[in-house]
């Protein structure tokens, strides 16, 4: 599959190599551009051997031998969005604690020997999953893996330590609001998905962090962290049956329900409507009107823009086809994105875009931050490109570019053991086969044309986006106007059907402000 | 196209320099096997096979960074960088990166007060494409510059100096350590991003004068890293490269390291949270004495959770959020930054008091580091971490070309490695309590706060 899509990609390659050299013959002692020739290596996706052990823990072994080194992740099949209304950010917190004293080991003693092995151990939460990685020494592999057992198995969840880490959090969560990358992400994931609980940021908010106990943390770390809700994924020189008498001995204690998934569900964004998948079909949601969304930041430098589109489900069919057409809408450095914000518009370091395709539901977000005077015509490069982008037709040679993009992302994704990991991680947190993502990039290596064209028209449509703006209030109420009165931006084209709602203004974290009493400066 | 992140030049330095004190099945592993050679117009040219994947990773360093620019055209270095992305007579404006992404190639550069690289990487195919464009922009970047491309990347660039620092918590403090820590005049006082005004004057003909000053083989080197076949990479650099005219190695004297007198402070304002206090000192340059202990103190002080300021500023004294101290190593001398975000107060008064409460307990933690330097646990705990942060970057192509330069630019041989290993072996107790006492000195530093700005109304 692969191999066929790299002969298509090279005779592409050719052709449009071959015109760039025609519209410059004459030119004086111009030097030749060489050409490439096809790449003729086959990409192998080395698929993981699974087995599980007596406690009902799945295990998806990848082999590695190119450093002397072990990574493993355990992915564990919760997420920020099972936090219970009024504790959002309750899962992440809980993580939070396991390393904070576990077995025999005090927080302090814990994190002094994973140092000490040369090991680095990390804890994360996400929306559908979340994961502990572990990268360690293959020569302390062992007494590594007692640590991690230690962390899933005998967590201390000790007030002392409680105390401590929900004050760190807090204060994080104050740091999180003077970054307006940060506060562009928890305002519009707040207002895009509404009530679903995809809404909130993974460490929730100051008001329902402040809510949580350490008996709730404890409860969900017992909800989450049972073997059958987890997959290890590893990666190593190992022999199978020695890693599987190794973790046997480890995990051997480890009890839990049998393994279980929620519910699987397709959602509506912004409405907050979930529905069952039995019940009706993954289908395209009904249309969101046009939203625009102010958080002030009074004398920023810049202004960043953040802008929502639908998305799709991880395991919607149309993700591979949507994949390659973000690589050319904001996806690479010669994407249609940064090329005219950034290179022709010079109005910023960079602008793009990226997939968000969770379990249930996903969205699309581009995003830039342009200088403060550059308001105006950020916003209106974003609606051009927007407005372009959904009419389908893509340029010569764009579909090849992100083929082969998308190609050597993953031939450099095998150079490491954690981007051999990340592979697979989201296949495990969704309970899909190992197999899954051979499919998706054999998928992705066959889309054509017409199967970008007819995802684009769908997904780049600027009349059902929402628009975050974070900056100085006074700069972007006045670039709205100016939009608003001359239907264009100095410096950039009459904008032909724009249309702009009115805006409406929120706090740091995602709640309604007055709007007529913003902070003077 | 940031600017390098120093910090992490040092990590695969200082795991390099830990395997040698490691048992013998690491020995052989240590080394990238290299081939070196120079061509007659003085490149030099590293040559590393790696046939795990079909790909292959170009890096090239060009022996300047914002240390060499001219007075008035602070930032200039990495505009220049930018401006290698332009285009030249044989690739059209904008084609250098449509042709790389066009066939899967991808490529980035980084400048640094010391050095500028560039460096690409993609399917095995490409090679002979990569050198091409390289040695194309080596040979006639500056005859096909115009303003409007200057125009474009100052654009840029101002952009990236808002984006990176202006807008950005704490940003504004490294724009101002430098002209605090060095003397006007020293190639190190102004900040690699530079200053607006400073970008704003450079012209067309500065593009000209740097590329002739500094863009030319002898002050360059090549490295290649992946699948491909030797002789036939030795063929296409000596097509491509070879025909560019030899020009003289530029021969720099370096300044004296300066000194501080007593205690300088400053106070700054932000629109921040957390107050912050950031103490700077000189110390050793890049790979000389002295520099490798202070990347082991550096880990001893902060170097996660069971570190000796983390505990006693976090856990027992409950005055910190967090800190962190780093050995920020460049060739004409470093700076030693130790950096503790403090849990925040009721008002400037309250935040000054517990900055003052945070500064009389670093004192004292670095006054005990300085009496018995680090300990032997702490000795091991920091070689087994560097060495596994080593082996992660060997995983990758790119580190492993970077890593080649580096070391030909420092040590003046791409297989210094050994040499780098032992530095850190020789780390004792003593060591360490010397070049702490020599560094750390208590009236000889920068002591620099933010504070957050005064609020007018209640916004939480």
């Amino acid at each position: 599959m692969m191999a066929a899509a790299r002969r298509t990609l090279a005779g592409a390659l050719l052709l449009a190599v071959a015109a760039l050299f025609a519209g410059c013959a004459g030119g004086q002692g111009r030097v030749a551009i060489p050409t490439p020739k096809a790449s003729s290596a086959p990409v192998s996706l080395p698929e993981p051997e699974t087995f599980r052990l007596s406690s009902g823990l799945a295990v998806w072994l990848l082999h590695s031998d190119h450093v002397p080194v072990v990574a493993a992740s355990l992915i564990v099949r919760s997420g920020s969005s099972s936090d219970p209304e009024g504790k959002e950010g309750l899962l992440s917190l809980a993580m939070d604690m396991m390393d904070e004293g576990a077995g025999e080991k005090s927080a302090l003693e814990f994190a002094d020997e994973i140092q000490f092995l040369g090991a680095s151990l990390g804890l994360s939460t996400g929306k559908d999953y979340s994961s502990i990685d572990l990268q360690v020494l293959r020569r302390n592999f062992g007494t590594a893996l007692e640590l991690f057992s230690d962390i899933l198995l005998r967590p201390a969840f000790s007030e002392k330590e409680w105390e401590r880490v929900k004050r760190l959090s807090l204060n994080s969560l104050k740091q999180r609001g003077e970054r307006p990358t940060s506060v562009a992400r928890v305002v519009g994931d707040r207002l895009y998905y509404g009530k679903h609980p995809y809404a909130h940021p993974e460490d929730g908010y100051s008001s329902t962090v402040q809510n949580i106990s350490l008996e709730d943390a404890r409860s969900a770390y017992s909800a989450a962290l049972s073997p059958g809700n987890c997959v290890l994924l590893i990666t190593g020189d190992f022999e199978p049956a020695a890693l599987r008498r190794e973790l046997e001995k480890h995990f051997a204690g480890w009890k839990g329900p049998p393994a279980r998934l929620p519910e699987k569900a397709i959602h509506s964004p912004g409405a907050g409507r979930l529905a069952r998948v039995g019940q009706h079909q993954a289908q395209d949601s009904p249309k969101e009107p046009l939203r625009l969304a102010v958080v002030d930041k009074p004398g920023a430098a810049q202004t960043v823009i953040r802008i929502y589109l639908q998305g799709k489900r991880y395991e919607s069919s149309r993700v591979p086809a949507l994949t390659l057409a973000n690589t050319i809408f904001g996806g690479t450095f010669t994407s249609r994105l940064n090329s005219n914000l950034r290179e022709e518009k010079k109005i910023t370091y960079g602008a793009s875009s990226g997939l968000a395709s969770r379990r249930v539901w996903g969205h699309l977000v581009a995003t830039s931050s342009v200088e403060s005077g550059a308001t105006a015509l950020g916003i209106s490069e974003f609606f051009r490109e927007l407005q372009a982008m959904g009419k389908g037709s893509l340029r010569k040679g764009e579909l090849r570019k992100a083929a082969s993009t998308q190609r050597s992302r993953l031939i450099e994704n095998l150079e490491t053991q954690t981007g051999l990991l990340g592979i697979y991680s989201t296949a495990a947190a969704l309970n899909l086969e190992p197999t899954e993502r051979r499919d998706f990039y054999a998928a992705m290596a066959a889309a054509d044309e017409k199967s970008l064209e007819s995802i684009s028209k769908q997904i780049y449509r600027w009349e059902n986006a929402m628009i975050v703006l974070v900056g100085d209030r006074g700069v972007i109420d006045k670039a709205l106007e100016e939009l608003r009165e001359n239907g264009r931006a100095q410096g950039g084209l009459p904008l032909k059907g724009f249309q702009l709602p009115a805006a409406r203004y929120f706090s740091r974290e995602g709640l309604p402000e007055a709007a007529a009493t913003g902070p003077d400066k | 196209m940031s600017e390098q992140n120093k910090a992490s030049i040092r990590v695969a330095a200082v795991l390099a320099a830990l395997i040698v004190a490691l048992p013998g099945s690491f020995a052989a592993a240590q080394k990238i096997a290299f081939e070196r050679y120079t061509l007659d117009n003085g490149l030099t040219v590293i040559l590393h096979e790696d046939h795990r994947l079909p790909r292959v990773a170009v890096n090239l360093w060009y022996y300047v960074g914002s240390k060499d620019e001219p007075k008035g055209r602070s930032g200039f270095a990495h505009l220049f960088e930018h401006l290698m992305f332009m285009g030249t007579k044989n690739v059209p404006i904008g084609q250098f990166d449509n042709i790389m992404e066009g066939a899967g190639g991808s490529n980035n550069a980084t400048t640094s007060s010391d050095r500028t690289n560039y460096f690409e990487s993609g399917p095995r195919e490409l090679l002979e494409l990569f050198l091409f464009l390289e040695a194309d922009r080596m040979t006639g970047l500056s005859r096909a510059m115009t303003l409007e491309k200057l125009d474009t990347q100052r654009g840029v660039v101002r952009n990236e100096r808002r984006q990176s620092y202006e807008n950005r918590p704490y940003g504004q403090l490294w724009l101002e350590i430098p002209a605090l820590i060095y003397p006007a005049g020293h190639p190190y006082h102004h900040p690699v991003i530079g200053s607006h005004t400073d970008l704003e004057n450079a012209a067309v003909s500065d593009v000209i004068d740097f590329f002739d000053g500094f863009y030319f083989p002898a002050n360059a080197s090549l490295a290649i890293a992946g699948d491909f076949d030797p002789g036939e990479a030795r063929a296409l650099v000596k097509k491509y490269f070879g025909a560019i005219p030899r020009r003289e190695k530029i021969t720099r004297g370096k300044p004296p390291l300066p000194t501080i007198e007593g205690t300088l402070r400053k106070t700054l304002t932000d629109a921040v949270e957390l107050p912050l206090a950031c103490f700077v000192w000189h110390s050793p340059a890049f790979y000389s004495e002295g520099d490798a202990d202070m990347d082991i103190i550096a880990d001893a002080l902060a170097g996660g959770k069971s570190s000796r300021l983390y505990r006693r500023l976090v856990y027992d004294k409950k005055l910190a959020q967090d800190v962190s101290a780093y050995q920020s190593s460049s060739l004409l001398g470093s700076k030693f930054i130790i950096q503790v975000f403090a849990l925040p107060g009721a008002g400037t008064k309250e935040n000054l008091a517990r900055l003052g409460a945070i500064e009389r307990e670093v004192d004292a933690v670095v006054a005990e580091l300085q009496e018995d330097g680090v300990t032997g646990r702490e000795i091991g705990r920091a070689r087994n971490s560097t060495e596994s942060a080593f082996w992660s970057d060997l995983e990758s192509l790119e580190e492993k070309a970077d890593l080649l330069n580096r070391y030909l630019f420092h040590f003046g041989n791409p297989g210094a490695i050994e040499r780098d290993l032992g530095r850190y072996a020789k780390i004792t107790a003593g060591s360490t309590s010397a070049w702490a006492k020599k560094v750390l000195k208590p009236n000889g530093r920068l002591i620099l706060h933010v504070l957050p700005e005064e609020k007018k109304g209640g916004q939480p």
